[in-house]
């Protein structure tokens, strides 16, 4: 998933974007609202974890201007407000869930999953196609009940293709899934990760269409 | 010592001095009387003597040609003798020889010289008048007592309103009292309404002018003490931000660590600083909300509506828990949950309920809570905790007979929390109709 992480503390942030694309996310971290609001209108993100106490703003009212500017992705708070009627708030803005620091990363990652999940329509982590099963919430796919060894580059692939299963993802979604702003990105990424993955859950799951992506299925 | 009280005194104060004022007017008064009285009566008696100066010469000529002396005198009859007369009068030759004198008159003479003008002879007044040819005086005599009489009359009916004055003065002025201290009464209700959860002004309109410096005081002391409360919970909430940050960067960068590191001795130190750190995370917890709930930030003035705290409190107990099914909801049909307590201070009171019946119940037993009108349950499972034990764990850093990881501050909180909005935590082990477990109640007194 492509992920906008805004939170302005260094020892935090870095442990969640680096506990993030340990997972196979691609994560863009800020830390003003400013550069967050520029990154949100540039690119399509999966999910927002965002603090609530900035230094440039409050995050409450990101969230209030995300969400009438129309945009709907998923936003998660991070934040060291635990009152109850923060939360209300913040959940009246259109947050999807809440999380109050200090937190586990597990715990984070599986709120995460669980809103990602909830904004594809999918409640259940656990997606058949075939003879693959993938667990989103584990981050564990198999063949045939064997784990498949997969890295987190090959992980995100597979996410992002599982989101929505039979529908086309372009290469540039994919992409976009697979690298945070600032990376070095090589013209066949996207085949190179394509073409492993492939390798490990067998042909004939992964469906190119020439020009426009790829597609998770049975052809 | 009992306080005085201010009517009661004000009411003596007046009373006594209105009667004082009163009896000291009554005497000026009769002083004034006395001298108008004298001048009156004294006007009058001049006025019969003269009058009757002619008319005796003339009787004393008709009885003969030569005036009787001595014995000879005689007493002028009465028509009508039934009453006696506070007016005499005699008759007297120069010698002193009286020769006629009034029917009440005394037989011998007043002791009076004869000469013109006012004398008092004991018990009469006299007015001596005499003929053109000095050879005839009268004396009109009035009986002192008469005076005296008229005169005590008139301060005795000065005075006897006095009786009357007394109680209905009395009442009157704690009509009056009672009227006046009125705004006092009411400015007095009014700072009694003040507490932690209401600092608001006092003002002064309405007050008469007397009290308004005192209305001012007030606000003044009930504005420093709303400064000095505001910046408690200030810090008590900026705590909670400069603490829980650094303690999640750190708890993250830890996980991250042994996330990357593979088993041995070093992945082993960091799961003991990750566990440090966690157990650092839920004591700081604690003690933020301690130090929130000594800031006294749960009562209110008017109530709120408790029900969807209730449920969001629930869900997060249900999330945090390993077994989400094992906490379940029920609520009475038609049950209020409404209570004048600030809806953070009642997250906190009920999620550190939720918590104690999380981590000390048996975990293999359901936890439930029920929501009644003006009270919310949670009942957990486990063992018998003796009633000695039970009365303590509302004692700050005071632990159950439990196995569990706790900070011992989680009862104590909710306890603080729910007397300052005026509402009760109940701990009962058996829980009711059951053989064993634990039920906390969060009443709130209607």
């Amino acid at each position: 998933m492509r992920v906008l992480l805004i939170e302005d503390d260094r020892m935090l942030g870095s442990a969640l974007r680096d506990h993030l694309a340990a997972h196979g996310h691609a994560v863009d971290w800020m830390m003003r609202l400013a550069p967050a609001e520029d990154a949100r209108a540039a690119v399509a993100y999966d999910i927002i974890l965002l603090d609530l106490n900035l230094p440039d703003g409050r995050g409450l009212d990101f969230l209030r201007t995300t969400r009438k500017r129309g945009d709907l992705t998923p936003v998660l708070i991070l934040t060291a407000m635990d009152q109850l009627t923060t939360r209300i708030a913040g959940l009246n803005a259109g947050a999807d869930d809440y999380l109050v620091k200090p937190f586990d990363l597990s715990e984070l990652m599986a709120r995460l999953g669980a809103v990602a999940r909830r904004y594809n329509g999918k409640p259940s982590p656990v997606l058949t196609v075939g003879p693959l099963v993938i667990d989103q919430a584990t981050h564990v796919a198999s063949i045939e009940g064997k784990p498949l060894d997969l890295t987190a580059r090959e992980w995100a692939v597979l996410d992002r293709l599982s989101q929505h299963p039979g529908v086309l993802v372009s290469k540039a979604q994919l992409e976009d899934a697979l690298f945070s702003f600032g990376a070095e990105v090589e013209s066949n990424a996207v085949e190179v990760y394509v073409s492993r993955l492939r390798k490990k859950i067998g042909p004939g799951l992964i469906q190119t269409s020439r020009g426009l992506g790829y597609r998770l299925g049975p052809g | 010592m009992a306080s005085a009280s201010l009517t009661r005194r004000l009411i003596w104060t007046l009373t006594v001095a209105a009667v004082a004022l009163w009896i000291v007017a009554a005497l000026l008064a009769a002083n004034t009387l006395r001298t108008r009285l004298d001048a009156a009566f004294d006007g009058g008696l001049k006025e019969t003597g003269e009058r009757l100066l002619s008319l005796a010469v003339d009787s004393l000529g008709s009885d003969g040609d030569e005036p009787r002396h001595g014995s000879e005198a005689h007493e002028v009859p009465l028509y009508n003798d039934s009453e006696a007369e506070y007016i005499v009068y005699q008759v007297r030759a120069v010698d002193g020889s009286i020769l006629l004198r009034s029917h009440d008159a005394p037989e011998m003479p007043f002791a009076v010289p004869l000469v013109r003008g006012f004398a008092d002879s004991g018990q009469w007044r006299v007015y001596t008048i005499d003929t053109p040819e000095h050879d005839t005086f009268i004396q009109v005599a009035e009986a002192s007592q008469h005076r005296t009489d008229s005169l005590w009359g008139s301060v005795l009916s000065l005075l006897w309103p006095i009786g009357l004055l007394v109680p209905l003065s009395a009442f009157g002025i704690f009509l009056a009292v009672r009227s006046g201290l009125r705004p006092m009464r009411e400015f007095s209700a009014q700072i009694s309404e003040r507490h932690a959860s209401n600092l608001t002004p006092v003002g002064d309109a309405g007050l008469p002018s007397e009290l308004q410096p005192v209305a001012h005081a007030v606000d003044a002391v009930l504005g420093r003490v709303r400064s000095a409360l505001d910046a408690e919970r200030a810090f008590a909430a900026n705590s909670a931000h400069e603490l829980r940050t650094p303690i999640a960067g750190s708890l993250a960068q830890t996980q991250r660590l042994i996330a990357e590191l593979e088993e041995g001795p070093q992945r082993g130190r960091a799961e003991q600083v990750e566990l440090s750190l966690l157990r650092l995370r839920s004591l700081s917890e604690k003690l933020l909300q301690l130090s929130r709930a000594d800031a006294a930030i749960s009562g209110l003035a008017e109530p709120v509506d408790l029900l969807p705290a209730v449920k969001v409190l629930v869900e997060d107990a249900r999330r945090a828990d390993s077994s989400r099914d094992r906490i379940s909801l029920s609520i009475d049909a038609g049950a209020v949950l409404a209570a004048p307590i600030d809806v953070d201070a009642f997250g906190i009171a009920l999620r550190n309920v939720l918590e104690n019946a999380r981590v000390h119940g048996d975990a293999a037993e359901p936890i439930h809570v029920v929501v009644h009108t003006g009270s919310v349950e949670v009942t957990n499972g486990g063992t018998l905790v003796p009633p000695d034990r039970l009365s303590l764990l509302t004692n700050r850093f005071s632990r159950g007979d439990t196995e569990a990881e706790g900070s011992g501050l989680g009862l104590s909180i909710v306890d603080v929390l729910m007397r300052q909005a005026g509402g009760q935590l109940d701990l009962m082990s058996p829980a009711p109709g059951q053989e064993n477990g634990f039920c906390a109640r969060l009443r709130f007194i209607s």
